[in-house]
């Protein structure tokens, strides 16, 4: 069959990218845009010419093994840059809570995992995977929604030592950062495995999990790490690599086959392509941005209160800010969207004209953004438009 | 048709939903049916995709005769039927092959009628067990211009293989684009940032405050009481089961000092009054019964400790 070279996109419907040169707001986003010259760099080089472009010179049998270019040493370094032992790279952040999940179930038939509860989703669908039962530790409820240690305590107490304690390091509903040293801490006193999901804030925050005591550190390379998706990575101790990469030991009984270079928990092998190519290419730019965390805390400070300045705006979770994932309450623009004929539409869509994207369609009470590495040019077109649209009289 | 692929989806129907059209004048070319058919029969075939045009010629059943107005009983009154009986041509077919349906019929089992009857705040049913699929299903909803649920006949399960968990609702098409518009409604407003549920809260509670101007956020309310924010969050003891409510006022850039029992908290420029008190039996928030006192109890609580702003 010969494809023609005038293929277009347009043959299966509309495929451009509509938000080119967009302000990206979207807080899921902001930590994983990649730097421009990585971009160039993987287009120049040919890196997108082909999905198994890691593999060419592929000898072990498994992508986190390949030395050409050095996926291994790359590894490695991601592992000590969060204070691990051992990392595998991993079909994004939900992969690798899958591989610990996995593990624990096995250690831990039946077993109960305590987790916060401003926990992503797929941290709850992980264990369902996995036939874990989910309890959740109560949070401070409106408006900071904050996990207390107490609580986790009391929990674990109430349970009797759950299977896995799980603390959502940034939370992605408020943007809270979990007390998750002081809980290590209670879980290495009382032996229990320890995950932290640092979706949100490994690659954009200094993390050492051996200051957390952490067992697990759970990563998003499109999340946080300057990166093109799906990606994760899963970072962990030798006291727990053995069990979480343990190698395939199964053998079909007709052909006599065997994997023993594949991690089951992984998938065999992660493939990774063009998603690890990228993260490799951006770990430089991620281990130099993390030292201006405290830059970026300043700014998300100053905007929330610019923002506050609004009118009928509040931020929801913990103050001051930690962490760059903004969630306000909206009752100024639900007031709008009452009347607009576009009704709760009508605030992305405002804020799209103006060449800012990243606002959750259809929702006007509530919003959740970032400025998360925007320059201070940015974060004045952003705010300008929000009083904009503010003003905008339905 | 996008209602038909909406339901569908939706309620997991093994069946397309039948449309039905009852037409007075007979149309120039008709494909008839190569033999003789019951009407509940026409109906299982459609739902399994065949278009069935029938004449009062090729109904096999003498009681669908009359319910579908094709012919005026003449000894007793039959009921449920289309009356007059002007009826020249019954059309069925799945629906999105019926242009313009008078009725459209969907065959569904107990757990299925059951998420309907949800959906649409309850279903009517008035059955028999006799002349189900054409009187029932079809001719009730027709005369009456409502929905109506069967339990099917003998004649149905019988002669046309209706299996004993089948049922059908019937209901004219506005019924349907309701539904579909409802069902619609329910996968997008699933009170979601971002694809999840943030509450477990039932609708019977959020209309409870929406009835005293209070408005739904992420798991709390939100809503002006004289011009001044006030915010109502339900606690939950610590197995998640609703045993308090807090009753918040945030109040920026300033300070403030009020007496027990309210709770004065600094959230950066934020200060939050805030009172906190058991659900007790004088607040029923599934009727809203005590709901709106209670509130006003605590505001007027507020008022009289004399809040100072600086």
């Amino acid at each position: 069959m010969s494809v023609s070279p005038e293929f277009s996109a347009m043959d299966v419907g509309n495929l451009s990218y509509r938000y080119k040169d967009f302000i990206i707001i979207n807080p899921l986003m902001r930590g994983g845009i990649v730097p421009k010259s990585v971009t160039e760099r993987l287009c120049d080089e040919g890196w997108l010419e082909v999905g198994y472009n890691l593999c060419h010179d592929c000898i072990e049998g498994r992508s986190s093994l390949i030395t050409k270019p050095n996926v291994k040493e790359f590894l490695s370094e991601i592992a000590v840059f969060f204070g691990g032992d051992e990392a595998e790279h991993t079909f994004g952040c939900r992969a690798a809570q899958f591989a610990v999940m996995k593990t624990i179930s096995e250690v831990s038939p039946d077993g109960v995992v305590l987790s916060d509860p401003n926990s992503h989703y797929s941290t709850n669908i992980a264990a369902e995977m996995c036939g874990l039962k989910v309890v959740e530790s109560p949070h401070t409820g409106y408006p900071e929604y904050k996990v207390e240690v107490d609580s986790v305590i009391e929990k674990i107490e109430e349970i009797g030592n759950p299977a896995l304690v799980v603390m959502t390091h940034a939370d992605p509903y408020y943007g809270n950062l979990a007390p998750v040293k002081e809980i290590g801490k209670v879980c290495a006193e009382k032996e229990i495995p320890y995950m932290v999901n640092s979706a949100y804030t490994g690659g954009v925050m200094p993390i050492n999990m051996k200051d957390l005591n952490a067992d697990f550190l759970t990563l998003s390379a499109h999340k946080s790490m300057a990166s093109i998706g799906p990606l994760g990575f899963l970072v962990t101790t030798y006291e727990w690599s053995r069990k979480v990469f343990a190698l395939s030991k199964s053998k079909p009984d007709w052909t006599g086959r065997a994997f023993g270079k594949k991690i089951p928990n992984v998938f065999g092998c992660s493939i990774g392509g063009l998603p690890l190519v990228c993260a490799m290419n951006s770990f430089p730019y991620v281990k130099e941005r993390v030292k201006k965390w405290d830059e970026e805390i300043n700014k998300t400070n100053k905007f929330i209160d610019a923002m506050e300045d609004l009118g009928d705006i509040m931020l929801l979770g913990e103050r001051p800010h930690r962490h760059h994932l903004l969630h306000f309450e909206t009752p100024l623009f639900w007031e709008i969207s009452k009347k607009h004929r576009r009704k709760g539409f009508f605030l992305a869509e405002e804020m799209i004209k103006r060449g800012i994207v990243g606002l959750h369609k259809g929702l006007s009470k509530h919003i959740k953004l970032s400025v998360y590495g925007l320059s201070d040019e940015e974060v004045s077109k952003v705010l300008e438009a929000f009083k904009e649209v503010a003003e905008i009289s339905a | 048709m996008m209602i038909m692929e909406n339901i569908r989806a939706h309620l997991g129907m093994k069946y397309n939903l039948v449309g039905v059209k009852i037409l007075k004048e007979k149309p120039v070319d008709i494909e008839k049916p190569t033999r003789k058919l019951r009407y509940c029969e026409m109906v299982r075939k459609a739902a399994n995709g065949e278009v069935i045009t029938a004449e009062h010629e090729d109904i096999a059943c003498p009681n669908a005769e009359v319910t579908l107005g094709f012919v005026e009983p003449v000894y007793v009154d039959i009921q449920p039927r289309i009356s007059p009986a002007e009826t020249k041509v019954v059309k069925v077919g799945p629906l999105d092959k019926i242009r313009d349906p008078d009725i459209i019929l969907a065959i569904l089992n107990p757990r299925q009628a059951m998420e309907v009857a949800s959906i649409m705040d309850g279903l009517e049913a008035k059955f028999a067990g006799s002349m189900a699929v054409c009187g029932e299903a079809t001719a009730k909803p027709y005369m009456e211009k409502k929905s109506n649920v069967t339990m099917l006949c003998g004649g149905a399960r019988t002669f046309a293989d209706f299996r004993d968990s089948d049922l059908i609702v019937g209901g004219p098409p506005e019924f349907f684009e309701e539904l579909s518009k409802r069902i619609s409604a329910l996968s997008k407003t699933c009170v979601a940032l971002c694809g999840c549920k943030t509450s477990d809260l039932s609708p019977r509670i959020i209309e409870s405050f929406r009835k005293i101007g209070f408005e739904k956020g992420t798991d709390y309310f939100f809503g002006k009481v004289d011009g001044t924010n006030v915010r109502i969050y339900l606690n939950k003891d610590t197995h998640g089961k609703i045993k308090y409510i807090t009753v918040h006022i945030p109040l920026r850039g300033v300070e403030v000092k009020a007496k027990e029992p309210l709770i004065v908290k600094k959230r950066g420029n934020w200060t939050d009054v805030a009172m906190t008190f058991g659900l007790g039996e004088a607040i029923d928030l599934n009727t809203g019964r005590g709901l709106k006192e209670a509130i006003m109890d605590i505001l007027k609580k507020v008022s009289d400790s004399k809040v100072i702003a600086r």
